[in-house]
């Protein structure tokens, strides 16, 4: 069939399929915006930073709400275009929320309703939607969820690090585009608001294997503890689809406050950089550092 | 002049065109509408040929009235809002998944999950619901003139699951908040629910939903139960 042979349904198939395949070209993510709780000016800024890189980030924009969308001028469309969209297990579909969105993301994890844990780790467990209880039906909220975003966005499912060979392969087989496995995830914004659930070795392996074994075209992408462009560069190269940079960044907050200490009574009186800025440098030094590694190990 | 309202119908055999286009018409018109700055207050789909499909009407907002001929399949009208829609015949599973306002009437029977997750709006059900009516629903009425499956009112977190028959096993189980109104009997009653006395507020609250959703009654010999829980 010659291109002039296309349909509109067939154009609109491609020009979606065009925008999954650079939403999944993207090898960095963020879920700070979504797991810990921001002043609105921070948020912002933080939100600029990663858009400017092109670094996908999960979380919510809602009316009212101190949304990049609407309180950050002039980048909408590029802000919106890295946005994942999360769905709880207890949430609902809204249809005017999948507007402008790179990826949506089910968040199978947690309690529903907000149901108090045992420990806070314990939130951290792989749970499905409160009214699936069959694979199948699962399957069919994913080709839903693809029906109303109309197919121009990659659907994924964000899991605990238990288990990860069972979950990987079921959902590759329900449909979704990726699976990221949280290893490591922050309740605060700092190295102190870490929370390890499992150290990556334990489920790395496992994730990847189930990716190769389940016959399908599912990537994998890791939140876990990485804090150094080599390791997070060694991750992609073994197959890895993204990594995130929570981790990275935290341990980054950390020295930028030591260096803000110094004790020099003159320290106070010098200019501080704002958060956004050391963020946006530190996040484009990762980049940076990335692509040389790439062009080291794509030379030969 | 003003721009006058338009009024048009817009007729989808599904026999011969895809659940797909009726979203794709929805985004059309609205990009016309928006082009020639015109108001269309009345957009009216008409669905025939419905035998079965999946996600028929998922999306759809602001289509003043919509009306469908046959019977539909899982997922339809999830997300459903700002319009009346009247289904002549029955529904699959999870009808009305999300449904955030409007009005969604059914003349026959519905499957399992009807009104998951809905937000608001009300959704009527003319015949028999299977099992998981009103499953984690979140602010929608939802009435059922015949009888429901098991676990009718499935932590349901507020809103109003009117139940004119009978409910099977563990009814209301997990529920935070919100009301089961039943006039039949129940096979069991789940201990997270509590009876309690209808009061003034509540025969209103089943008047008012029940003419919403074209039921003509006077709402009486309903009992009411809430979650043992909840204060109210």
């Amino acid at each position: 069939m010659h291109a002039g042979a296309l349909d509109r349904d067939n154009v609109l198939r491609l020009s979606g399929q065009c925008a999954v395949n650079a939403f999944l070209g993207q090898s960095l993510f963020s879920r700070l915006p979504l797991d810990v709780s921001w002043q609105p000016k921070e948020r912002d800024a933080f939100l600029q930073s990663l858009s400017e890189l092109s670094i996908p980030w999960v979380g919510c924009s809602r009316e009212g709400d101190a949304s990049p969308d609407r309180s950050v001028a002039g980048d909408r469309e590029s802000l919106s275009a890295t946005r994942i969209h999360p769905i709880g297990i207890d949430q609902d579909i809204d249809v005017e929320q999948f507007q402008h969105v790179g990826a949506i993301e089910l968040q199978l994890y947690g309690r529903p309703f907000q149901t108090p844990c045992r420990s806070e780790r314990s939130h951290w467990c792989s749970n499905l939607p409160v009214e699936i209880f069959q694979l199948e039906q699962l399957t069919k909220k994913i080709e839903l969820i693809r029906f109303l975003a109309q197919s121009s966005v990659a659907v994924g499912a964000a899991i605990g690090p238990l288990q990860v060979y069972e979950d990987v392969r079921f959902l590759a087989d329900c449909g979704v585009d990726y699976v990221c496995i949280l290893g490591t995830v922050f309740h605060r914004w700092d190295p102190a608001g870490e929370l390890t659930l499992c150290p990556p070795e334990s489920y790395f392996d496992s994730a990847l294997k189930a990716a190769r074994d389940s016959g399908t075209s599912v990537r994998v992408r890791i939140a876990s503890d990485l804090t150094s462009p080599a390791e997070m560069h060694r991750c992609l190269r073994e197959g890895v689809h993204a990594v995130c940079v929570d981790a990275y960044l935290a341990a980054r907050c950390q020295s930028q406050k030591k260096s803000e200490n110094l004790g020099s009574f003159l320290g106070y009186a010098a200019p501080q950089p704002s958060p956004s800025s050391w963020i946006r440098a530190e996040l484009a030094q990762l980049v940076a550092e990335l692509d040389d590694w790439n062009a080291f190990y794509h030379r030969g | 002049m003003a721009d006058e309202p338009l009024a048009s119908i817009h007729a989808f055999d599904l026999r011969q065109s895809s659940p797909r286009a009726i979203l794709d018409e929805l985004v059309a018109r609205r990009m016309q509408s928006h082009e020639e700055h015109a108001v269309e207050q009345s957009l009216q789909f008409k669905i025939s040929g419905a035998s079965g499909q999946d996600f028929v009407g998922a999306g759809l907002r602001g289509v003043a009235k919509v009306s469908v001929e046959g019977s539909l399949g899982e997922f339809c009208f999830c997300s459903f809002g700002e319009g009346d829609c009247f289904i002549e015949g029955k529904v699959g599973a999870y009808f009305g998944h999300s449904m955030q306002s409007g009005i969604l009437i059914v003349h026959g029977h519905a499957s399992h999950s009807v009104g998951a997750l809905a937000r608001g709006g009300t959704i009527a059900i003319y015949g028999n619901a299977s099992d998981r009516a009103a499953i984690g629903m979140q602010g929608a009425d939802l009435v059922i003139r015949g009888s429901v499956g098991d676990f009718a009112g499935l932590g349901l977190q507020s809103g109003s699951l009117i139940i004119g028959g009978n409910a099977g096993k563990e009814l209301g189980k997990g529920m935070k908040a919100g009301a089961i109104y039943i006039r039949g009997d129940a096979e069991s009653i789940s201990s997270d629910v509590e009876e309690q006395r209808v009061r003034e507020p509540d025969r209103l609250k089943i008047g008012l939903v029940l003419l919403k959703a074209g039921i003509k009654s006077a709402g009486k010999d309903f009992r009411v139960y809430r979650s043992a829980k909840d204060s109210d």
